[in-house]
């Protein structure tokens, strides 16, 4: 998906950030600067019965931020693309990403409800961004029903525990040509780089954020850890030896003491 | 009745949806409006009334991953 200044393409859109930063669980007054510090020019958001008196999220954007609205509170097809059009009526974009989450212990998607919805959606239009349990047969199927990118989970949302599917991720990101996008569980920035050494086109985090102890500066972590995945993902990772070892210096010419 | 998210509204039938929001201070810019269902667009908050029997929705972006 990398074009010659090695952007991000979603849906036509060229992005050359790779971090998607999330705006769940943390005050609307650091937004900004972790906006600026992870240097993210994609934020989500969710939507909610408005209750009157409560802040309004969107005076905290700054300007030329594409907005994600997520359908989290959707727990079957049919409520997420109810969703997805209310977001569209508000944010005036196509963005959406898909959620789809009947399942209220582990927040385990619902991959054939998220299928369903992406088809409908993508016809309407939208330029649908899944999110999913790694399955190389939906995903597969996902593009089919026209989604513009795949957005496997690392580990169950909110958990910060890392790419406990690593192995499945990798299968989409060499199998599926569409941005794969590692969203959920991703918890610290080695996790991230690793997903983009994988060959992840980019990374969404948000409790990683909302839970440390300085956000504005984990963003920033985030960010060059992002950065530096990608470019040792560009530059393409040497082999591992398994057994043994291969010397870095030469065997040959050691000065011997007598 | 009027049912406005889930909960019931008294003296507001007639009033546009405008109007409505107006009162109730929210923010325009960051309001969907569903009458029974249906999307009401901004451009027609103004012309849209409330009905006897309405079921509204006000849906707004709240912070969310």
């Amino acid at each position: 998906m990398a074009n010659e200044k090695d952007e991000l393409m979603i849906g036509g859109h060229a992005f050359t950030s790779r971090f998607i930063l999330g705006s769940g669980k943390y005050s609307y007054d650091l937004i900004d600067s972790a906006i600026n510090n992870a240097k993210a020019q994609i934020i989500t958001m969710a939507l909610r019965r408005n209750t009157t008196g409560k802040e309004n999220i969107l005076n905290y954007i700054p300007e030329g931020i594409t907005i994600l609205p997520n359908t989290s509170g959707s727990t079957n097809a049919e409520e997420a693309i109810r969703t997805a059009r209310i977001a569209r009526e508000l944010s005036g974009s196509n963005f959406i990403k898909l959620e789809v989450v009947p399942d209220k212990k582990y927040l385990m998607p619902d991959n054939y409800e998220t299928l369903k919805a992406t088809e409908v959606l993508a016809n309407e239009g939208f330029i649908v961004m899944p999110y999913m349990l790694p399955d190389l047969n939906i995903a597969r199927q996902l593009v089919d029903a026209g989604a513009a990118t795949v957005m496997p989970l690392g580990a169950p949302i909110g958990t910060n525990k890392g790419l406990s599917t690593k192995d499945l991720i990798q299968i989409l990101i060499d199998e599926i040509d569409l941005p794969i996008i590692v969203d959920a569980g991703i918890g610290r920035p080695s996790q991230a780089a690793e997903a983009m050494e994988m060959g992840a086109a980019a990374v969404m985090a948000n409790t990683s954020m909302a839970t440390a102890g300085n956000i504005p500066l984990m963003a920033e972590a985030f960010k060059l850890a992002v950065e530096a995945g990608r470019k040792a993902y560009l530059a393409k990772p040497g082999r591992v030896i398994e057994h043994g070892a291969v010397a870095s210096s030469p065997l040959t010419g050691v000065s011997a003491a007598k | 009745m009027v049912m406005v998210n889930g909960e019931q509204e008294t003296g507001v039938v007639g009033e546009t949806i405008l109007d409505f929001l107006k009162k109730r201070e929210a923010p325009i810019e960051n309001i969907v409006v569903e009458q029974n269902g249906k999307i009401i667009h901004r451009a027609d908050f103004d012309t849209t009334k409330i009905s006897e029997n309405d079921k509204l929705e006000l849906i707004s972006f709240v912070g969310g991953g």
